[in-house]
């Protein structure tokens, strides 16, 4: 092939410049403006540069790509200068199309990823205001970088006032990264029992998470269960002792009966027998006390019985 | 010029055999053979190696079946241009126009991204 390529790359060079005549002025007018409109759409943009390329190229003559003659007409070279005119601005326009399609797909990225992530931190505050337990976000001094209304409410101090609150007074009984119990003191006055867990957080200025709930009823309850276990194994203990302490008991009235009857005409001993008999009776009424006690089964029933002023025992049986 | 295609990694590879020249004579016939895969294939990537020159008709062609391509919703990728088929595209900017890559894996490559994303 006896290809000439300065003649090609220069092909249109021994013409010198060519001026279009007015019809195709007003035809690549009507192009720009068409190509304007569909500018925001890459690939009806790209099938319109096709489109008129094609027409172009139709129409340019089969000799003006060939390397070993070029264009040999005048209207052969004006037609190529115009195609490869045009070709270059299509291409840039088509550059900047895909240029401007990228920047729209990263931008409805961006916006979508925004999307996501409002909704996300929408469900994250609503979860935070429903919650019971007060989360404070803290920054590496303690001080108080995002609170929830739980926070506000447990620990007293106004929603507007907690950002830039320091934490780390009340902070210092639980270790960082531990979990523990404080005794609030409410600034209104009164003290409230906290459970505390803090953890850290790596997410740029927060440096931790401390969450905290308000214990102090629950803590009642526990005390409250606890007492009552322990009436209740008092109450157990009552039952069996009244039950072992009543079968000696109604043997030693018995006997001490057939004594008395036994020891007519000794009255010193008579005196003595009486005295252990009263003795019996008084247990025995303890007996019936303990048992109604046992029955009713009632903590407060049990607290009063043991605090109730009873006759001294030590009376019991004296002569 | 003979059409030859072969199935490679869910693209047809399209070869341009016999003649080495994309002209007016083989233009119809070479713009009919890839036409009729265009239905068939996912995507397709014209291997233009065997084609040492093309004149304006060899251009027309690869216009022509391009613009089909993309109006079916497929892709079509070229490549294996020889240096006198890359200088009269150069010199008609079709190189920044077409899809054209230097390497048949590169082809292949861009040729299945076009058909994941139009699948």
């Amino acid at each position: 092939m006896d290809a000439n390529p300065s003649r090609l790359d220069l092909g249109l060079q021994p013409w010198g410049h060519v001026e279009p005549d007015l019809a195709d002025l007003c035809r690549i007018h009507g192009l720009s403006i068409e190509l304007i409109e569909c500018s925001e759409d890459l690939d009806a943009l790209l099938d319109r540069l096709l489109d008129e390329y094609e027409s172009r190229l139709e129409a340019l003559p089969v000799e003006a790509l060939d390397p070993r003659s070029g264009p040999t007409t005048l209207e052969g070279a004006k037609k190529l200068r115009a195609l490869v005119m045009f070709a270059a601005q299509a291409a840039a326009l088509k550059a900047r199309a895909e240029a401007a399609a990228v920047l729209r797909r990263k931008q409805a990225q961006l916006e979508a990823a925004w999307r996501t992530a409002e909704q996300a931190r929408r469900q994250l505050d609503a979860v935070l205001g429903a919650v019971d337990h007060g989360v404070l976000v803290l920054d590496r001094a303690g001080r108080v970088l995002q609170a929830n209304p739980a926070a506000a409410r447990l620990t007293g101090v106004c929603p507007e006032d907690l950002p830039g609150w320091d934490a780390s007074a009340w902070l210092g009984s639980v270790g960082r990264g531990q979990d523990g119990e404080y005794r609030h003191r409410r600034p209104g006055g009164g003290e409230r029992l906290w459970w505390v867990s803090r953890r850290d957080l790596q997410e740029g200025e927060a440096a931790e998470v401390v969450v905290f709930a308000d214990v102090t009823n629950r803590h009642e309850a526990i005390e409250r269960r606890h007492r009552l276990e322990r009436l209740h194994a008092i109450l157990q203990t009552l039952g069996v002792l009244s039950h072992k302490i009543n079968n000696p008991l109604t043997a030693v009235l018995g006997r001490a009966q057939l004594l008395e009857a036994r020891l007519q005409g000794d009255e010193e001993a008579v005196r003595a027998v009486r005295a252990i008999a009263e003795g019996a009776r008084r247990i025995a009424e303890l007996v019936r006390e303990m048992v109604r006690v046992v029955r009713e089964g009632r903590g407060e029933t049990v607290e009063a019985w043991l605090r109730a002023e009873r006759p001294p025992w030590s009376g019991v049986g004296d002569p | 010029m003979r059409i030859e295609h072969e199935q490679r990694d869910g693209a047809w590879v399209v070869r341009l055999a016999g003649d080495t020249v994309l002209d007016a004579a083989s233009a119809k016939q070479v713009r009919e053979g890839i036409l009729a895969l265009l239905d068939r294939a996912p995507a397709i990537v014209v291997d233009l190696e065997s084609v040492a020159f093309l004149d304006s008709a060899g251009v027309g062609v690869l216009v022509s079946v391009f613009k089909r391509a993309r109006l079916a919703r497929r892709r079509l990728v070229f490549t294996g241009l020889q240096p006198e088929v890359r200088r009269v595209l150069d010199l008609v900017r079709l190189t920044e126009i077409l899809e054209v890559r230097p390497d048949l894996a590169g082809a292949l490559r861009a040729a299945q991204r076009g058909a994941s994303t139009q699948a």
